[in-house]
């Protein structure tokens, strides 16, 4: 008699895994070894158990309705509900999310900055401050009619600005397109992100802030006042 | 009109945003779905989360889905992969799925109207160490191969097949207790 095949080379023979000879080899021993046997038909009947497992079961509650509620027709999220849900996938992509929001932070006081440093030579005409909208936009959908909320608003504003970008300081203009560009590009990053990972909602997240951050910035611009 | 055709007509319809026949393919397969889900995070809430996420996800990729597979196989890798992604990311709950996903698994509708063998390896699955735990249900009950589980969870095939001995013994040895 050959000697006892193991518990590796026992499970792979049950499962096929073997070529023909190796096959045949522990076949003969299992017929011949009443222990190997024995071992042979309990694994066999764990494999026929777990067969039997059934591959359905019912969820306690019907799920649809929350399904149906984090989804709508153009495919948007809305994202109050998946922050709470997205913590641990925000963390596995803390490493991004730091980079986007020093990003932002820097963004944010550059605006400060020129809000600041105008202040002092006239006065600033009241901020639109309408909060924006609750339920974000995927940047593949930006251009869906009345979907696209973000992109309908930095149109809007980016039309005003370059109507303004003449009249204004050279300098703060300059810087102005500086942060637009870097904005867009972390835009145009997280949007590649998205596009890979659609339903990953730190990025969803991402993109928001970053069009959120773009409306602030071109608002703060298009109220800067004319070069004096 | 045959199954696959109202199937892919089905899968069109949502495709182009209508959710009522989203709802459909929901309601075809989320048995499926929340059994791998309950299955393999141990854990009735938890599979309750991932099986939302799974069709939220399914709905947001439905353009990516070309056909060449059966849309539930195609739903239940989006599932397989929800289901890892969310184990790697959160070990911490390990302590707590052993003592609670036994009793739910016994208790849920599948189990109760099944055979005492049937509820015990129910127990007995709930009870095994995750990884051996997910490998042997991504092999023994879902039929995935060693090579794609291990392309799945990361490892080398060695290790699949280590971790999939190991769940069959500790079966064999809860079963026959």
């Amino acid at each position: 008699m050959t000697m006892h095949p193991g518990e590796a080379r026992l499970n792979d023979w049950l499962d096929g895994e073997l070529d023909a000879v190796a096959a045949a080899d522990v076949a003969a021993h299992v017929d011949a070894c009443a222990s190997c046997r024995a071992e042979a038909d309990a694994l066999r009947r764990v494999l026929h158990a777990a067969g039997a497992l059934g591959d359905s079961i019912e969820p306690r509650r019907d799920l649809w309705h929350d399904i149906d509620s984090h989804i709508d027709t153009a495919g948007t999220f809305e994202l109050g509900a998946w922050r709470a849900r997205r913590r641990g996938a925000l963390w596995a992509h803390r490493y991004e999310l730091a980079a986007a929001a020093t990003l932002l932070v820097m963004l944010a006081s550059t605006g400060t900055f020129l809000l600041v440093r105008n202040a002092t030579q006239a006065p600033v005409v009241a901020a639109d401050e309408r909060p924006l909208p609750e339920t974000m936009t995927p940047v593949s959908l930006v251009s869906v009619p009345g979907q696209a909320d973000y992109a309908a608003a930095i149109r809007k504003l980016d039309a005003l600005l370059r109507e303004r970008e003449a009249n204004m300081d050279p300098q703060t203009a300059a810087v102005v397109r500086r942060n637009m560009a870097i904005i867009d590009q972390a835009i145009r990053e997280a949007q590649a992100a998205l596009a890979a990972d659609p339903a990953n909602g730190g990025l969803n997240q991402a993109v928001s802030a970053a069009y959120k951050t773009k409306i602030n910035l071109l608002r703060r611009a298009v109220e800067l006042p004319a070069r004096t | 009109m045959s199954a696959p055709v109202a199937a892919a007509s089905m899968i069109e319809r949502a495709r182009q945003g209508e959710r009522r026949a989203f709802e459909t393919l929901y309601r075809e397969n989320v048995g499926r779905v929340y059994a791998l889900c309950l299955r393999m995070s141990g854990d009735a809430d938890r599979a309750e989360e991932l099986t939302q996420d799974v069709f939220v996800r399914a709905w947001s990729r439905l353009s990516s889905f070309r056909g060449d597979s059966q849309f539930s196989t195609w739903l239940h890798r989006i599932a397989v992969n929800a289901v890892l992604q969310k184990r790697r990311g959160d070990k911490r709950r390990e302590q707590r799925v052993e003592t609670r996903s036994a009793e739910e698994l016994a208790e849920a509708p599948a189990a109760r109207g099944g055979s005492m063998e049937r509820m015990d390896l129910e127990r007995a699955v709930a009870a095994l160490p995750e990884g051996a735990r997910a490998v042997f249900l991504l092999h023994d009950v879902q039929g995935y191969k060693h090579h794609e589980i291990a392309d799945m969870m990361g490892l080398a095939v060695g290790t699949t097949k280590a971790q999939l001995h190991r769940a069959r013994r500790l079966l064999r040895e809860a079963l026959e207790r």
